[in-house]
């Protein structure tokens, strides 16, 4: 189980509180005894000074036996020399004669009794009183002393639990605002409020946001910066081109006209490195969801005029009303760069077929044309940037090799998938697919 | 016709100059925003070709300031930026269209020449080209070598396609452009029209794209084009 702070918290506390509780108690229970015992002792050796004087002939001489209660406090009196007590108020329990002055305890008709033993000239005076009583009343004493511990513990134990949940709950809204922070949403975490202890995870945290945000905002700048200056030079060379034309005797135009595709080629190669690199970028803004039918319809709009005039039949078989987590434009470019390769390696009068299915948590968008196929060891490489696998078999199709990075590029970045196979159906032709997930209603 | 060009490409500027002097316009060039706004101010052009990236005063932020005071003059951006955020800048704004570097001579003449119509409030009374046109006075239909008038409802169904050529129109999009809200529409009504038209006119004039609807094309009625994608 993961370790949790509040809880470590309140267990480290509890045990705390309980130990001190119980060393407390026990200490004051025994404190407790010592002191009553000491009191109790007290008490007996008062009142044997008290039956120094005439006090002790107050006591009959002969009470009735057994009449004492039983937690009474016993006097003796007795002459120096005599065995036989002069007075007694319990003339049924005969104290020990010898017994030494002072405090001692002593075992009487089978009970243990404290006794206290004085003196003097004329007499021995001896003040005793049950063990066992003695023993009740300093416990019940000393049990007392602990019911405050006993009512407090459980009040203190509760406030534990209620403030360590208290100080931890303000690391609560932290977690979440942590939680919400992704490449479409850059916001610093706030600082207000937050304890002294966390700051300095909060502060590395936003300087780590900060970081991020100024790497998104370079890259993006840095790439808006090279298709401006990539594309200037070339937009200087199709304006002098397309300026000499007129110019070119009849007998070069077709020279001329390779010079101008050569310059068409270079600005598509362009293109799609910079669409490579923009997909290849982290994620700036928040994405809207993007519908996907539009897009498949615009995608065969788009290759439409070259399909027909080559006889091939494009159309589409399941169009699904599904919303996808992905910008409309990256989608668009992903469903586009596999139509455009459909229609590029399907000979004339062949057929292109689109289809939408929902998997899971996913929409796919497949592509299956009847074009050559693609050799299974070249399979794994589709994807690699300006690899072409039919280079040699069909090296006058055109194309930059990056079409299917960008695919790949795009779909990776917004957590979906692309994936290109032949036909299983014992026809030519690939199926390429791309998958986007679909957008949370 | 007098075009203000503002472009800070000594290379591109001076081949855009030739191509415009070519194609007929009198050109001025500025090579930066501050010296473009002031020939907007100065002077009337009939159109500004303007460039994004200028020194001194993005073609943005000149765009912003001339539309704020009022200046109505057609204006069409040339960039080399193609993020979409800049694209949806530059016609909120009040840019007229939006050309993206490389292009070619031929496509921003025309570009120019679709602003000029547009800003004259041209009246189109033809839809279409020399391989597929609608008249819309006369509500006749010209595919090839044929040519008839058109019913009220065949005349609707070419005009929604016409509007838009090259997109394709989905069976429900038809009958919504056709057939008002909540009315009951037979479903095979857009059918029924679409075999009508087609028996007039032939087959190739409105195609159907398997899955996903109809579409009219215009530029490549039988014919084939090379290949060049």
């Amino acid at each position: 189980m993961r370790p949790s702070l509040r809880n470590n918290l309140i267990i480290a506390l509890a045990i705390l509180v309980s130990v001190v509780a119980i060393a407390q108690s026990v200490s004051t229970y025994q404190l407790c005894r010592t002191g009553g015992s000491a009191l109790l002792d007290l008490r007996l050796e008062q009142v044997a000074m008290r039956m120094r004087g005439g006090l002790a002939d107050g006591i009959p001489s002969a009470p009735a036996r057994g009449s004492q209660p039983a937690r009474d406090i016993v006097i003796t009196i007795r002459r120096p020399d005599a065995d036989i007590p002069l007075r007694s108020t319990e003339p049924s329990l005969s104290l020990p004669a010898d017994a030494p002055a002072g405090f001692s305890s002593e075992i009487v008709n089978g009970e243990r009794w404290r006794i206290y033993t004085l003196r003097t000239d004329e007499s021995v005076i001896q003040v005793a009183q049950r063990s066992s009583v003695r023993d009740e009343l300093v416990r019940e004493t000393a049990l007392t002393t602990l019911w405050p511990t006993l009512i407090l513990l459980p009040l203190v134990l509760f406030a534990v639990v209620v403030i360590v949940h208290r100080s931890l709950r303000r690391l609560t809204p932290l977690g979440l605002a942590a939680q919400s922070v992704d490449a479409g949403n850059l916001k610093p975490l706030p600082v207000t409020g937050v304890p002294s202890e966390v700051l300095p995870f909060v502060e590395s945290i936003n300087r780590m946001i900060a970081r991020l945000a100024q790497l998104i905002e370079s890259e993006r700048k840095f790439i808006a910066d090279a298709a401006h200056e990539l594309r200037t030079p070339l937009t200087a060379l199709q304006l002098q081109a397309d300026n000499l034309q007129p110019h070119i005797v009849a007998g070069n135009q077709e020279r001329f006209q390779e010079l101008r595709s050569g310059i068409t080629r270079s600005s598509m190669l362009i293109g799609q490195l910079l669409r490579l690199a923009r997909a290849d970028a982290p994620l700036g803004a928040a994405i809207e969801p993007a519908d996907v039918s539009p897009i498949v319809v615009d995608a065969v709009s788009g290759v439409l005029p070259i399909a027909s005039a080559r006889g091939i039949d494009i159309g589409a078989e399941a169009m699904l009303t599904d919303k996808v987590a992905a910008p409309r434009a990256d989608v668009a470019i992903a469903v586009k760069n596999l139509v455009s390769n459909a229609v590029r390696y399907t000979p004339d009068g062949g057929t292109i077929d689109l289809r939408m299915r929902r998997e899971a948590d996913a929409l796919w968008i497949e592509v299956t044309d009847t074009g050559p196929g693609i050799a299974e060891e070249s399979l794994p490489r589709v994807f690699d940037r300006f690899f072409r696998a039919n280079s040699d078999t069909h090296a006058d199709v055109e194309g930059t090799g990056l079409g299917l990075s960008i695919v790949k590029a795009i779909t990776g970045k917004y957590g979906g998938q692309a994936v290109i196979q032949n036909r299983r159906d014992g026809r030519s032709g690939i199926v390429a697919a791309v998958s986007f997930p679909l957008a949370s209603v | 016709m007098r075009v203000l060009l503002v472009e800070d490409d000594l290379q591109i500027g001076q081949s855009l100059m030739r191509a415009l002097k070519d194609a007929d316009y009198a050109v001025d060039w500025v090579r930066d925003g501050v010296a473009g706004r002031e020939a907007m101010s100065a002077a009337d052009y009939t159109v500004v070709l303007l460039d994004i990236g200028l020194p001194g005063m993005s073609g943005i932020d000149l765009l912003r300031s001339a539309r704020a005071g009022g200046n109505p003059v057609p204006v069409l951006i040339l960039t080399a930026r193609d993020d979409l955020d800049m694209r949806i800048e530059g016609l909120d704004i009040g840019a007229d269209d939006y050309l993206l570097k490389p292009f070619e001579v031929g496509e921003l003449l025309a570009r120019m020449r679709a602003v000029l119509r547009r800003k004259a409030g041209y009246a189109v009374s033809r839809l279409g080209d020399e391989t597929l046109s609608l008249n819309l006075d006369q509500r006749t239909l010209t595919f090839g070598d044929k040519a008839g008038a058109l019913s009220a409802r065949e005349f609707a169904l070419m005009h929604a396609l016409l509007e838009h050529p090259g997109t394709i129109f989905s069976r429900g999009q038809i009958e919504d452009k056709l057939y008002g809200w909540g009315k009951e529409v037979e479903s095979n009504a857009v059918d029924v029209l679409i075999h009508s038209v087609r028996k007039k006119f032939g087959q190739g004039v409105i195609r159907n794209v398997r899955g996903l609807g109809w579409t009219v094309m215009l530029g490549m009625p039988q014919e084939r084009k090379p290949s060049d994608d």
